[in-house]
């Protein structure tokens, strides 16, 4: 189940949140554990008790320790629980990965190949395993104590609205709320996570699904069809079109958070107006790079290190790592491998340089990179990357036929502009204003219930219109 | 007040669902043709595996309250303020003329061509069984080149489109051919497009697919007169009485504007619909079967075939199916017996559109041979039946390849969510598609 679908919106969402908001505070974990349990069931039903049970068993490892004075048996235990956890994720994620270039190695020696049957994934394994991994640490470091009961790991962990797709919500962020947030439920809190949850929609629905057609259709081009400009308008559809599909999705998963007493974190801060690609990992999925910072980064030695090199060496482990967490693929490992050299390439020249050329000027040469960053993400296979960078940057102007509608330029055009405004001081007073205000007036929250209903009206028929596709009479 | 507000998003969020309970609100159904999927029923192995979340899914969202009006608006927004068609596989052209995105981009611009050697193949093979069955049966094959609206009045299409064209088309490279090799045929493109200077109504409407009613009647007055020309017969005379001019459309003329379910329905185009009478004095109605498809169908079910052939004629739907008088009762085409029937007609005629001119035949010419001889049939019949068998078990092996497959299986998906089809509708079609280039 997906929050931009018909059935999400028109029936569990109010069905839950009428359940959720009937209920006593006693009963609201068990709502939103039930609820979370039976979202994640409708998309992977055999899963859930995959989840379940290594959740449960997490939950026990670390009270252990919690509890344990020997270091070496704290060590133990989290040592247990750190594997058991990526163990699953490196089973279910990586195993076909694995398998498949042990073929490719076995086959180049003329060997023959493993026989293995692939392995579904599940969905929201890297979200939730993530989130596993900061309790584990975060009590083992005595961040915060571990939740007293297992109901409420369970609902930490399980918690739907940030489950299959983040934000990586950290332990100590949250264990609060958990376990009392009453404070939080208030009806300002309740109205602004409806508006963000319809910004979030709005997000996905009008901007990155058109987006995702345009670019869909030019990834799928076959080489003689392509042109520099085709490739650069298809690339900058997949920019906007990641953009607005994963920030709405935060947006909505924060939205719904407010509205049953969460606060999660923020993951995205207008990630395109960067100066540079580290300022770039200070605002794109944000807590991502935190996460890599604190549970990885830093362990390794951090900024703290002996050498240059090794600073280096470990900033390029944790970019190819975080392009691996995105997906089993060798172009998602060379997507992160490109970050990690322009990390580098920043502290050793590349900042010194964007700063010298102005802000508009850096923002844009930082953009472009990101662009080519993309095409890397987006890509089937190796061969597929070097094809479509190759064309970026070859000057083809070619004699293709390539039509784009006015929706996609309208649209485009409103993507552009939001992705950017910020820049200036007016878009971020708006910003902060729309997006950062504890309470608005009476007057803004009705406008904004009358602009939610304009969206969801709008969002919906948008969806519906998606899978709605007649014969004309007679036209068969 | 806020928890005013708060309720009201609330119920905003369920109305959908007590409408789809209650129908408090008499929402009209949405046009064009379409199935709505099912209540699957709940059993713990369903939903185990799955099928029983996606299935509901498919239903709901086929079914919720209030769906016909958000789908209207939303493709109401699209058209007004991106002039653009939510319907797959339409475009919208100038002065609001609905066009087949799919026949410009292939069929006007000769992308399709089948090429001239394959066209010369087909239509000496068409010589040879008209002389044949016009000497040992005094049937008489005519081939009928149906119109399309891309062909008779090309002005409206889209700007983009022009000069996209390759090359020849099919259309023009049949008709040049069948003139050079003297077969009966008749071009209904050019027929419409000499009627379009003279006629006063439109010979298509500009939310129809098809020609417009008045076209059609004349267009199968066209083949009768033809029909009476070759066999030398006088097949009953048609007139025309009043010319009824409409707001509201029939049968197929807006058959496109129905499909594109739009919120606001324009009525700026009036329809007309002419009044009939047929004298059947002294006059003959020929034995006539049609192997053909859609065209040929608002022609089947007219008052032209039904008072000018012999019990109204009959129709092979794309020689797959035996059509019915009205929708709803046609029988596959495996229920009848194709060499008795052939042998009972008088006339055959192949209509066929220019879209359809890569399948010219729809298999028909290619088992002739066999149809007319009965023991051959017999054998055919036979021998066909196995092959249905052994067709199925190499689609389902295909199918099977294709989801191992994680890549191949991907852009099936992409194309699937293209054309707006179930993954299991395009993992056939692309089965099939293999297969077929494969043979």
């Amino acid at each position: 189940m997906v929050f931009s679908s018909v059935i999400f919106l028109l029936l569990f969402l109010p069905v839950f949140l009428l359940v959720y908001h009937l209920s006593t505070t006693k009963y609201k974990n068990w709502v939103i554990l039930f609820g979370s349990l039976f979202f994640y069931a409708w998309g992977a039903p055999k899963f859930i008790f995959v989840v379940v049970g290594s959740v449960i068993i997490d939950y026990y490892l670390i009270n252990s320790m919690y509890k344990s004075k020997i270091k070496r048996t704290r060590l133990l235990l989290l040592t247990t629980s750190i594997s058991i956890n990526l163990g699953l994720l490196l089973y279910f994620k990586y195993a076909n990965f694995f398998i498949d270039n042990v073929n490719v190695i076995l086959s180049s020696f003329g060997y023959e190949n493993v026989s293995w049957s692939n392995i579904v994934l599940p969905i929201g394994i890297s979200f939730y395993t993530f989130q596993t991994l900061t309790y584990s640490i975060d009590v083992y470091r005595n961040t915060h104590k571990p939740l007293e009961t297992p109901l409420q790991y369970l609902v930490y962990i399980m918690l739907f609205p940030q489950m299959i797709a983040g934000p990586i919500v950290r332990f100590n962020e949250i264990a609060d709320q958990i376990e009392n947030r009453e404070a939080l439920e208030t009806i300002d809190n309740k109205l602004i996570g409806f508006f963000r949850f319809g910004i979030g929609l709005a997000k996905k629905v009008l901007i990155a699904n058109v987006m995702g057609v345009e670019a869909d259709r030019v990834f799928s081009m076959q080489e003689n069809e392509l042109t520099t400009p085709i490739v650069w308008m298809g690339s900058l559809a997949y920019t906007f079109q990641i953009y607005y599909d994963f920030s709405g999705y935060s947006d909505m998963a924060i939205g719904l958070g407010k509205i049953l007493g969460f606060k999660f974190p923020e993951n995205f801060n207008n990630p395109y107006i960067s100066r540079n690609i580290t300022e770039f990992w200070r605002r794109w999925h944000i807590t991502l790079g935190s996460f890599m910072k604190d549970y990885l980064y830093i362990p390794l030695g951090g900024n703290r290190v002996k050498t240059k090199s090794r600073l280096y060496a470990n900033l390029w482990l944790v970019f190819i790592l975080s392009g691996l967490w995105h997906g089993a693929a060798w172009n998602f490992v060379l997507w992160g491998f490109f970050h990690g050299l322009f990390l580098i390439l920043d502290r050793l020249f590349l900042i010194e340089i964007l700063n010298r050329i102005g802000r508009y000027p850096s923002i844009f040469v930082t953009f472009i990179i990101t662009i080519v960053g993309w095409v890397l993400f987006r890509v089937d296979s190796i061969s597929q990357a070097k094809l479509y960078i190759k064309k970026m940057f070859s000057f083809d102007f070619g004699t293709q036929n390539h039509y784009i509608d006015n929706q996609f330029w309208i649209v485009f055009s409103i993507a552009l502009f939001f992705a950017f405004f910020t820049t200036i001081k007016l878009g971020l007073n708006i910003e902060r204003k729309i997006f950062f205000t504890a309470k608005y007036t009476l007057t803004e929250y009705i406008i904004g219930t009358f602009l939610l209903a304009i969206c969801l009206i709008l969002c919906v028929g948008a969806i519906a219109s998606s899978s709605f596709n007649p014969f004309i009479y007679f036209r068969f | 007040m806020k928890k005013i507000l708060f309720i009201i998003i609330n119920i905003l969020l369920f109305i959908t669902i007590i409408q789809k309970y209650t129908h408090f609100y008499s929402e009209k159904q949405l046009g064009g043709k379409y199935s709505l999927s099912q209540e699957p029923n709940f059993n713990l192995n369903n939903f185990l595996n799955g099928d029983f979340q996606k299935q509901y899914d498919e239903y709901f969202s086929d079914n919720f309250g209030f769906r016909s009006i958000l789908i209207k608006l939303n493709n109401q927004i699209n058209f007004s303020l991106f002039n653009k068609i939510n319907t797959f596989g339409l475009t919208l052209g100038k002065e609001g003329y609905i066009y087949g995105k799919g026949y410009i981009e292939n069929t006007v611009s000769g992308k399709d061509f089948i090429g001239k050697k394959a066209i010369d193949s087909i239509l000496s093979k068409v010589k040879e069984i008209q002389f044949q069955l016009k000497r040992d049966h005094n049937i008489d094959l005519i081939i009928v080149y149906a119109p399309s609206k891309e062909f008779v009045i090309p002005e409206f299409i889209p700007e983009r489109y022009i000069g996209t064209e390759i090359g020849i088309t099919n259309t023009e490279y049949f008709i040049q051919k069948s003139k050079e090799k003297k077969l009966n045929f008749i071009d209904l493109n050019n027929h419409l497009r000499q009627l379009k200077k003279t006629e006063p109504y439109p010979i298509f409407y500009r939310k129809g697919e098809h020609w417009s009613y008045p076209s059609m009647i004349k267009s199968g007055e066209h083949i009768i007169n033809y029909i009476e020309k070759i066999r030398g017969i006088d097949m009953p005379d048609i007139s025309y009485g009043n010319i009824q001019e409409s707001d509201t459309s029939r049968y197929f003329d807006n058959d496109q504007g129905d499909a594109i379910n739009l919120f606001f329905e324009s009525s700026d185009e009036k329809y007309y619909y002419p009044e009939l009478y047929f004298n059947y004095n002294d006059k003959i109605k020929p034995n006539v079967l049609a192997i053909a498809d859609c065209y040929y169908q608002h022609i089947f079910r007219s008052p032209i075939a039904n008072e000018c052939f012999k019990n109204g004629g009959s129709l092979w739907f794309y020689n797959r199916e035996k059509s019915s008088k009205t929708p709803g009762n046609e029988q596959d085409i495996s229920t009848v017996n194709k060499h008795i029937e052939i042998l009972k007609q008088d006339v055959i005629i192949h209509m066929i559109t220019n879209q359809n001119l890569e399948n010219f035949g729809f298999g028909f010419f290619n088992e002739i041979d066999n149809l007319l001889d009965e023991s051959k049939y017999q054998n055919m019949m036979s021998s066909k039946k196995q092959l249905d068998e052994l067709k199925e078990q190499e689609i389902k092996a295909v199918i099977d390849r294709i989801t191992a497959n994680k890549k191949w299986y991907k852009k099936v998906k992409v194309e699937a969510k293209k054309r707006k089809i179930s993954i299991d509708e395009m993992l056939f079609k692309s089965a099939k598609h293999l297969i077929k280039s494969r043979n």
